[in-house]
């Protein structure tokens, strides 16, 4: 199993380096471990995110790709469906039989059909476009649909702050 | 002969036996515990009707049986489902008797005003222990940790060629270049780092 899992990952990788989309950076943290990867996001524009640089790890689990692998933000981010310790919460990330929620549809969840690729785009449109309704965040639904200026003021100075400003 | 029908008779009794204690142990752990407190009540068989009209009134509940109720009618209060559970003596009966939609009282003389704070603290505290809920949330230093430095000039560099490591380095240079344009044109973002 480890053998398929290895030899997938290693074409995704492939894939990334030959044609990666903009603003994203994905790769094993090192040589001997295609099974945790570094990956850096940028904000996409026009969100609050925008023009901000954040640092995830993939964990990929052994059975990759029948089961999805882990996403965790390092450090975590003010965002409605990352955990505050960086796990993020979407729909992708699912494996078709453990669905938290119960209404996520079984397209939009993992299969093997997906890739590394699509859940960093995933995880791009999530920044843009939070989801209040499936929360992770409980703090943060709260200050993005009360006081969303407050919100992207502490987005954006953190954002400064991770950029040496 | 004798020693056959006697050889009989001992087959028989004990496969009579065998069955059904095969029976009690497939029969469900609730159903168990129920007997085995009838059991434990009952020391001699002259006693066992009077247990059994007590055992009507309050059987034993382990917190697993109202662990299972629970779990199944999440909106029920603990005491709720130990009271029901008490007169049932089975969480099947429980179970049914909430699907009916059977009211549950609480147990006489129980305000269930004053549970409340407790069961809240109680989510409270399965909230802190949820590993997901310890903040990690905190600015990174980017420059630091892909060794940026700010002052190089990294514009003509042929991005496709470069390595994993070195597109990092160029993403976060980049956000660091265009972040300090931003800067010096919006008066409100640069009014954050006062």
């Amino acid at each position: 199993m480890s053998k398929t899992a290895q030899k997938r990952l290693f074409k995704e990788l492939q894939q990334l380096l030959k044609d990666s989309p903009e603003g994203i950076v994905a790769g094993p943290r090192s040589e001997d471990n295609l099974f945790l990867w570094d990956c850096l996001i940028s904000g996409p524009p026009d969100s609050p995110y925008q023009g901000g640089v954040f640092n995830a790890t993939l964990e990929f689990p052994k059975d990759y790709p029948l089961s999805p692998p882990k996403l965790l933000f390092t450090p975590s981010i003010l965002h409605p469906n990352i955990y505050p310790n960086g796990e993020v919460c979407i729909s992708i990330l699912h494996s078709p039989g453990d669905d938290p929620n119960m209404y996520e549809l079984a397209e939009e969840r993992w299969s093997p059909v997906q890739s590394v690729e699509k859940i960093l785009l995933s995880v791009m449109s999530m920044l843009s476009e939070p989801n209040v309704e499936s929360g992770a965040n409980i703090d943060a639904c709260i200050l993005w649909r009360d006081s969303r200026e407050e919100f992207e003021k502490q987005v954006k100075r953190s954002i400064l702050k991770s950029l040496g400003f | 002969m004798d020693s056959y029908s006697l050889t009989f008779f001992v087959i028989v009794i004990a496969t009579f036996i065998s069955v059904k204690w095969l029976l009690k142990s497939e029969s469900h752990p609730s159903a168990q515990r129920a007997e085995a407190s009838v059991s434990a009540t009952s020391s001699s068989r002259s006693t066992n009707q009077s247990s059994s009209t007590r055992r009507r009134k309050r059987r034993t509940v382990t917190d697993n049986m109202i662990e299972v109720v629970q779990s199944l009618a999440p909106n029920l209060h603990i005491e709720q489902i130990r009271y029901n559970l008490e007169q049932t003596g089975s969480v099947e009966e429980t179970v049914e008797a909430f699907l009916r939609g059977d009211e549950f009282s609480f147990p006489p003389g129980y305000t269930p005003e004053v549970p409340e704070p407790t069961s809240h603290q109680n989510t409270n505290g399965s909230e802190t222990a949820d590993p997901r809920k310890k903040s990690n949330i905190h600015p990174d230093n980017l420059l630091a940790k892909y060794k940026v430095d700010p002052s190089e000039d990294m514009s003509n560099v042929d991005y496709l060629s470069l390595s994993i490591e070195e597109r990092k380095r160029f993403l976060v240079w980049q956000a660091r270049r265009d972040m300090a344009r931003t800067l010096q044109q919006d008066e409100t973002l640069s009014a954050l780092l006062k």
